[in-house]
């Protein structure tokens, strides 16, 4: 019989031999200073011929922190957080007096609650229809012992968790593991390694292949150059063994998707717009007809600046007398106006921006010559808590038309072109409200498996917003709510996932979407 | 907004049976949403410009129109009475303007009386801007000798016994123990007096905007009669306030009596239900619906949305019922037009404008930016603007800089904007020690700067990171790999010696580009390492994305 060999698979073959004892496969490479995948996918097409035979199985476990357990490692369990902050107040206090503390997150709360209350740290009752929380006499003491906390530390520091690490008897150690997978504070790690040993079959390859070296294995410039292809036979190479996995350079697949809607857009007659990240109020409210104390403009709804203190500066001065007018009296608009004492002062504070409709306005005031269309997709800012449906950063997708004799009818036609361009068809209307548009739109599509969600918003900007700017055209605004399109694309359910920091996602994730 | 009805009350105050898919789907082209429904309730989310529509009996009244069972302005009959409310100078200050009315007649029971209260939380939370605008009382009528005063009087000297409570206190306790108290106090808290409403026998009303007396204002199944009063610091809006209240209460019967409120130099008789005359042209209406409606057409579309119209020579002269307050401009009817004529009938065109798209300069070359990186083989990643001290300077070991910072942050996580992108990398990097080496990651994106002479003291632009993690990691490798980069997009740097407190010593330099420093080129330091849970060695750069690099050709 003849073996036909690879000069790796030989290298090894010969290596197991002199050696005479059995090699784990890291063990292989590092002597021959070969990548461990190349050892390993080797090693499995001589173990298909019988050239080497497995000798003994081990088999490594230990647990590896989680984000959140590394987290809980660094910031301590949100429990005995809690009782921390219950020992800072003579021992009681309320849940809702937590909310001030910073060193406990509102996400937190509830779970700090439930195991403070099963470790019996604490007792709760209800007192004025408030949630009311007593420390126990052994809380602070066995805090300082925690069993969980210690193990968490541990693991941080080596970055392993093995029993051996910890002085704990079986008992502890099965409470610390299933608290630790439980809450998700870890994940077990198993390691398994094969070590080979050659056989008198692999001894016998060896020889036959040693002897055959007029076989072709890598061509190269010199066997090209003397032509000795034309009379040596090619080393045939096993094709359907399986490959290692590679890691190539990639876009983030949110950020392509976006890329593809700009060129829709573009492809559609929009130019892009952008703006600052940090506004004024007069951009992102007041030129927007939103009256200085209409509820959105509110601490839940707009995030402030603390830092630059402000005020910024608002540079079309007769933009801003104009705008001031509008809101009082309506100025030359035909509007009554809101009917109250506009501030300037109020115009000047910093915000962070809350709606991409700013830039249209922005754009707007520079561009007021008929026909017109504009896009931009940037970052807006909210108060929101950070969850699967919420995120306090998101992007936007908005969008202006301007032309003589345009109209609602038009603007339904425009929401159409625009649904089908990022591959909507099923689209259906109703009445919107926006402060800056009337008559206003809420497109509704049609997403199998969650039914009809709006996510075209759109209307006809306000002569209380174009006028003021010397905009004597109609001009048709709209939106699309690129994070939901971007998620149904995508397969993803949970709205922080778009800024994921899980690399093995990104490495997996399909681009065809 | 929600509104929370029993449909079983709402279809017969519509008087006509519906299923629920009629009544959502006549709600939905009405701007109006079933948001859910359980048995006999559903909560229904209004749009917020129709405030007239956050009850039962202002949507029921909306889609009576729409159904037309009765169409145009419904009319109010408002009787005379000989009831006055006296205003006091003293309050100009605090809260200046009052408004009143009376409903006699009224069938009370408990499911209405609930109602009136969320039509009144829901009222002053929204169009009163939390009571600090508006707020709304309702009064048992006999119980109270009118002439109602409304003036102010010192903290101290006001007590009774406030909603909910059964032992007099006075103002001061009120904002300190009242759950309405510590809510809305703060309107008032600072005003050396307080506003106050009392009758002709000295009895308190209301300590406006926080709460009503409950010896007064309690309404009971019992009650027929009663007595509507408004304060605000907007005239117009509490005007406004009192005509929503009292009409959506006179939607279940009774008879309506105005009241004398008297100013020192004026008087006036409310509420004033009767309606606003407006004209617009029929050529404006079409002009922006894209129709070529008639005035027959227009009519009847209006009617459905209960005003009352009348078309002369091409000019409709339209009669707008007291609580639409949401009519500020001749666009806000044309609009109604369209609901009227129903969403669902109008047909989408596409005019052919001419117009040529072209995205941003900079999106341009950031796009090949991103070419390159991807070929160098770096994945792109994406983090929010929005990080925290913590990961921004402290875990890199530098010392803090000025940076955006947020007044009102939700969570420490998330409180001011990011300056610099490789934080956020390495951040990033620390989460995913379990995933196989090597790690290369890049992203490009916005940072925002402080500068105190830009328009909105800050400016936003692109900054490059990249950062490699690897068992082995060379620096000098990720050096060519700058350099490549630059040289791809027909740029040089000087690479000059530094020392930079988050990177190894003798192991950092600063880039420069055409003469301007403009990023940083090193391996991270092992406590910084350690502090992001990075457990391998990582080289890293960070360059700032200049706009003077695009090219002329792509402007």
């Amino acid at each position: 019989m003849r073996y036909r060999l690879s000069k790796k698979a030989r290298q090894i073959l010969d290596h197991l031999k002199t050696t005479k004892t059995p090699l784990a496969p890291s063990l292989i490479a590092k002597s021959l200073d070969l990548r461990d995948e190349t050892v390993r996918s080797l090693l499995e097409s001589l173990r298909q011929q019988k050239l080497i035979e497995d000798y003994e199985t081990t088999q490594t476990e230990y647990y590896q922190l989680t984000p959140e357990g590394k987290r809980f490692a660094s910031k301590g369990l949100p429990e005995i957080r809690l009782v921390k902050i219950l020992t800072k107040q003579r021992g009681e206090g309320s849940v809702s007096s937590m909310a001030n503390d910073e060193t406990l997150e509102l996400s937190e709360q509830q779970l700090a609650l439930g195991w403070a209350r099963r470790n019996g740290w604490i007792t709760v009752s209800k007192r004025d229809g408030q949630t009311w929380m007593k420390l126990k006499a052994n809380a602070t003491k066995s805090i300082k012992q925690h069993p969980l906390q210690r193990a968490l530390n541990a693991a941080f520091k080596t970055g392993k968790l093995r029993r051996e690490n910890m002085n704990l008897d079986v008992k502890e150690w099965k409470a610390i593991q299933r608290d630790l997978i439980k809450r998700s504070l870890a994940e077990l790690v198993k390691h398994q390694s094969v070590s080979v040993i050659i056989t008198s079959k692999g001894i016998q390859a060896l020889e036959t292949s040693l002897a055959q070296k007029d076989l072709i294995q890598d061509l190269s410039p010199e066997i090209l150059k003397s032509e000795a292809w034309k009379t040596q036979t090619f080393l045939p190479y096993n094709l359907t063994a399986p490959t290692s996995r590679l890691f190539p350079g990639k876009k983030h697949p949110y950020l392509e998707f976006i890329d593809r809607v700009k060129r829709i857009l573009l492809g559609l007659g929009f130019q892009e717009a952008k703006g600052p990240l940090v506004e004024v109020e007069f951009w992102n409210s007041d030129a927007l007809f939103m009256p200085q104390d209409h509820v959105a403009r509110e601490v839940h709804d707009l995030y402030h600046i603390k830092t630059p203190k402000g005020p910024g500066k608002i540079v079309d001065q007769s933009a801003l007398e104009h705008v001031a007018k509008t809101h009082e009296n309506g100025w030359k608009t035909g509007s009554t106006g809101w009917r109250y004492v506009y501030s300037f002062d109020i115009a000047r504070q910093l915000v962070l921006r809350s709606q991409t409709t700013a830039v249209s306005v922005r754009f707007l005031s520079k561009h007021k010559q008929a026909p017109l269309r504009m896009f931009s997709i940037d970052r807006n800012f909210r108060p929101e808590k950070f969850d699967a449906t919420h995120s306090a950063e998101f992007l936007q997708c908005e969008g202006i038309i301007g032309g003589e004799g345009l109209t609602l009818r038009d603007l339904m036609g425009y929401l159409r072109a625009i649904a089908e361009g990022v591959g909507i068809e099923q689209l259906k209307f109703k009445p919107g409200f926006f402060p800056f548009t009337e008559p206003s739109i809420e497109g509704f599509i049609f997403i199998p498996g969650l039914g009809w969600k709006e996510a075209l918003p759109g209307g006809i900007f306000r002569p209380e917003v174009t006028l003021p700017f010397g905009i004597d055209f109609p001009v048709l605004a709209w939106g699309i709510g690129i994070d939901r399109l971007a998620m149904a694309a995508l397969g993803i359910n949970d709205i922080r996932e778009l800024a994921t920091h899980n690399l093995g996602w990104l490495r997996k994730v399909s681009m065809r979407f | 907004m929600n509104v929370e009805v029993r449909i079983s009350d709402l279809l017969a105050l519509i008087g006509r049976d519906l299923s629920l898919e009629e009544l959502e789907e006549h709600l939905f082209l009405l701007k109006c949403e079933i948001d859910s429904q359980i048995n006999d309730v559903a909560i229904i989310e209004v749009n917020p410009d129709r405030v007239d529509m956050l009850s039962t009996e202002g949507i029921a009244r909306a889609l009576r129109g729409f159904l037309e069972i009765e169409t145009g302005a419904p009319s109010y009959v408002v009787r005379k009475s000989d009831w006055q409310a006296i205003v006091d100078p003293s309050v100009a200050q605090v809260r200046p303007y009052l408004a009143c009315g009376i409903i006699r007649d009224l069938q009370l029971n408990d499911d209405l009386i609930a109602e009136f209260m969320q039509l009144q939380e829901r009222l002053t939370g929204t169009f009163g801007r939390n009571r600090k605008r508006t707020s709304i009382g309702l009064y048992v009528l006999n119980l109270i000798k009118p002439p109602i005063y409304y003036r102010t009087e010192p903290p101290d000297m006001i007590k009774f016994i406030p909603l909910e409570f059964h032992t007099p206190l006075t103002a001061r306790q009120i904002l300190r123990q009242h759950p309405k108290g510590q809510e809305f106090g703060k309107i008032i808290k600072d005003f050396p007096q307080y506003p106050l409403l009392v009758d002709a026998e000295n009895q308190v009303l209301s300590l406006p905007p926080v709460i009503n007396s409950n010896d007064l204002g309690r309404l009971v199944e019992t009650t027929k009669d009663i007595f509507v009063e408004v304060t605000g610091t907007h005239k117009l809006t509490t005007i406004h306030t009192l005509n929503i209240m009292i009409t959506a209460l006179a939607e279940r019967g009774g008879v309506l009596e105005d009241v004398e409120v008297v100013y020192p130099k004026e008087r006036e008789r409310l509420p004033n239900l009767s309606s606003t005359h407006r004209e617009l042209s029929l050529q404006n209406i079409n002009q922006i619906i894209g129709y070529d409606f008639d005035g027959i057409t227009v009519k009847k579309a209006l009617g459905r949305m209960r005003i009352s119209s009348s078309v002369h020579e091409g000019i409709v002269i339209v009669e707008i019922p007291a609580y639409r307050v949401d009519i500020l401009h001749d666009v806000d009817i044309v609009e109604d037009v369209a609901i009227g004529f129903g969403y669902d009938r109008i047909e989408a065109t596409i005019p052919q404008l001419m117009t040529i798209g072209h995205e941003l300069p900079m999106t341009t070359m950031l796009r090949t930016i991103r070419d390159l990186m991807v070929g160098l083989g770096y994945q792109e990643i994406h983090n929010y603007t929005l990080t925290n001290t913590r990961v921004l300077f402290e875990m890199m070991n530098r010392p803090r800089k000025v940076v955006v910072e947020i007044a009102n942050p939700k969570s420490m996580e998330y409180h001011v904007m990011r300056n610099s992108l490789l934080p956020g990398l390495l951040a990033f990097l620390g989460e995913n020690t379990a995933e196989e080496l090597p790690h290369r990651i890049f992203e490009l994106g916005d940072v925002v700067t402080v500068d105190l002479k830009a328009e909105t003291c800050t400016n936003t632009g692109p900054h490059l990171a990249a950062a490699t993690v690897n068992s082995r990691v060379d620096i000098t490798a990720m050096k060519a790999e700058f350099m490549t980069l630059l040289g791809n997009l027909g740029l040089s740097a000087k690479v000059k010696k530094t020392s930079n407190v988050s990177f190894i010593k003798g192991r950092v330099a600063n880039l420069f580009i055409e003469g301007k420093r403009l990023g940083v080129i090193g391996e991270i330091h092992p406590a910084v390492l350690q502090n992001y849970g990075i457990e391998a060695p990582c080289v890293a750069f960070e360059l700032e994305i200049l706009a003077e690099w695009i090219p002329i050709m792509n402007c």
